[in-house]
């Protein structure tokens, strides 16, 4: 077996991957399910708090007499489902906010971060060496090579790829183009172009969208959470805390009581939320390998690469804060995590593409 | 009554049988068309690998002036890969001039590796920054070519999956869809992927 190279490569099983395209496709609605489900988590969450407040102000004023079922069933309506509406507003108005920035800034946020556009000609030997090879890449995706940019900043070895309303773009560290064979640099590029061909840009725009919709919640919770500072900043700028000034203070209490707790129900949610992201990039990121080896037809290469990040002292870690943005669409994670990780462990990784196909 | 049943059914089947026969000619259409895309690629990259040869030819031989077997070979490759492909072009889609081609490609592939494998040896010639940007356009080039081909081939499998399965191959029967050739390189030098280290 191993003497004849053209049975040597295990080829992934999806050799089709047109077909794993659509599959991909169909993964990310189900995602996308899964995350409403977040939304409607907090929702719910938000709705049940106005009620036990409601519940409390009611057997608080019943001094005590009321069986608290009744309570609770004495509570208004309309301000449940005003709750459930306003915040479900907050959040979907939070959501398509990112989503048209990132729709339409993408073009220019590989160049507000920092990266710089690599030209079509008179290129210093290894850029060009890693221009050729992204064309190469896109042959053998059967599509168009990508806008590609190169971090000169970072000497870590990774790469980004991402898609914009305009075009489809492949980000490479500069310790990438560096420090790689051409073997793991076409490994590192079919990584890239393989998430794009698999959707995965489009779901990480989508997912972060989603993400900062419910981070809304929790502004919106550390600004009631600030009620009583606000009003005692209010008296020292010169305006005497007259009793007015006391009557709010004592009002403003229990805003920052509900803020803290609005706050922690959006902080629950956000975690919910990136749990649920890590769960769905980590499938997606052993399928971005796996495309990787079918366009390459090198799982060495694949393999090599993967083993040289690891024995990096810092294993790919980006220095800047758009690592966390990018968290899924990186080919090593950019910040060192204990848990909620959007990458499986590279040996993990590498140990499945040392699997034997059945 | 049971004559009623039996029209609606037989009316259900007929229009079952009728949209997944329009559903199945659709999907032929368009592994078709992706197939003939990705060829499309092949003969682009082959384009440009031919007008490109002439080109490192010439700036190799004022290095390997004393190499000039491994030079004289790659351009009568070339010749001969040209003349297969204007074959191919004047009947496309012919097996025999397909083949011919595939074959005139592999062992054009064969002579440029060779003349990869020259440079190799001379470790003076790689540390020269002409020769070295002269390997990667080689390398380059010739990656394009097999990945193209690699592409084409994919596309092909999936396409010759789908008219070889049942039942999907009676509807290829019936509108004609025949399975397309792979190309497929048969020398086994061909087969080993060119690997230039820059070491």
């Amino acid at each position: 077996m191993a003497a004849d190279p053209l049975a040597a490569p295990p080829a992934p099983p999806a050799s089709d991957f047109f077909s794993a395209q659509d599959a991909a496709r169909w993964r990310a609605r189900r995602w996308l399910v899964v995350f409403a489900g977040c939304v409607v988590a907090v929702v719910g969450v938000m709705v049940v708090y106005v009620a036990l407040v409601s519940t409390w102000v009611t057997l608080a004023q019943s001094r005590d007499t009321l069986p608290w079922e009744e309570a609770l069933l004495a509570a208004p309506r309309d301000l449940m489902l005003g709750t459930a509406v306003v915040t479900l507003l907050m959040v979907i108005r939070g959501t398509w906010t990112r989503a048209q920035e990132l729709q339409h800034g993408s073009d220019t946020l590989a160049l507000s971060i920092g990266a710089r556009a690599v030209s079509a000609s008179g290129l210093p030997p290894a850029e060009k060496q890693l221009r050729n090879v992204v064309e190469e890449m896109a042959l053998a995706a059967g599509g168009l090579p990508p806008a590609l940019y190169v971090l000169d900043g970072e000497r870590a070895i990774n790469a980004f790829s991402g898609t914009s309303a305009r075009e489809p773009f492949l980000v490479v560290t500069r310790g990438a183009v560096d420090g790689l064979q051409r073997d793991e640099l076409q490994a590192l590029v079919a990584y890239g172009i393989g998430q794009q061909r698999n959707g995965d840009a489009t779901l990480n725009l989508r997912l972060v969208s989603w993400l900062a919709g419910l981070t809304v919640i929790t502004a919106l919770g550390r600004a009631l959470l600030r009620a009583p500072a606000f009003v005692l900043r209010r008296g020292e700028s010169g305006e005497s805390v007259g009793d007015f000034g006391k009557a709010m203070l004592f009002f403003s209490l229990p805003i920052a009581v509900a803020g803290g707790v609005v706050m922690l129900i959006g902080a629950v949610g956000g975690v919910l939320a990136r749990f649920v992201r890590a769960l769905a990039s980590r499938q997606r990121i052993y399928l971005a390998d796996a495309t990787a080896v079918q366009y390459t037809r090198d799982p060495v290469a694949v393999r090599d690469l993967l083993r040289r990040v690891e024995a990096e002292p810092d294993g790919g870690t980006l220095s800047a804060a758009y690592a966390e943005e990018f968290g899924p669409m990186l080919f090593v994670p950019g910040v060192r995590r204990l848990c909620l990780r959007t990458h499986p462990k590279v040996r993990q990784r590498i140990a499945r593409l040392e699997q034997p196909v059945t | 009554m049971t004559l009623t049943l039996w029209i609606v059914a037989a009316v259900v089947v007929v229009l079952v049988l009728l949209l997944w026969a329009i559903g199945g000619y659709n999907a032929f259409v368009r592994l078709r068309n992706r197939f003939q895309n990705a060829f499309a690629q092949i003969e682009v990259q082959l384009r440009r690998r031919f007008e490109l040869i002439p080109n490192l030819v010439e700036a190799a031989k004022a290095y390997l002036g004393h190499e000039r077997e491994t030079l004289t070979h790659v351009i009568e490759a070339r010749a001969a890969a040209v003349g297969a492909s204007e074959r191919l072009a004047a009947r496309p889609g012919g097996a025999a001039e397909l083949q011919g081609l595939a074959t005139q490609d592999a062992a054009l592939s064969g002579a440029l590796g060779r003349l990869l494998a020259v440079i190799e040896a001379y470790p003076d010639l790689k540390a020269d920054r002409t020769i070295a940007t002269l390997t990667e356009e080689l390398t380059a080039t010739e990656n394009k070519v097999s990945f193209a081909r690699q592409a084409y081939n994919d596309a092909v499998l999936t396409y010759n999956t789908k008219v070889q399965s049942f039942p999907d191959n009676v509807l290829a029967w019936f509108f004609r869809f025949d399975t397309a050739p792979p190309f497929a390189t048969d020398s086994p030098a061909e087969r080993a992927p060119v690997r230039v280290s820059f070491g």
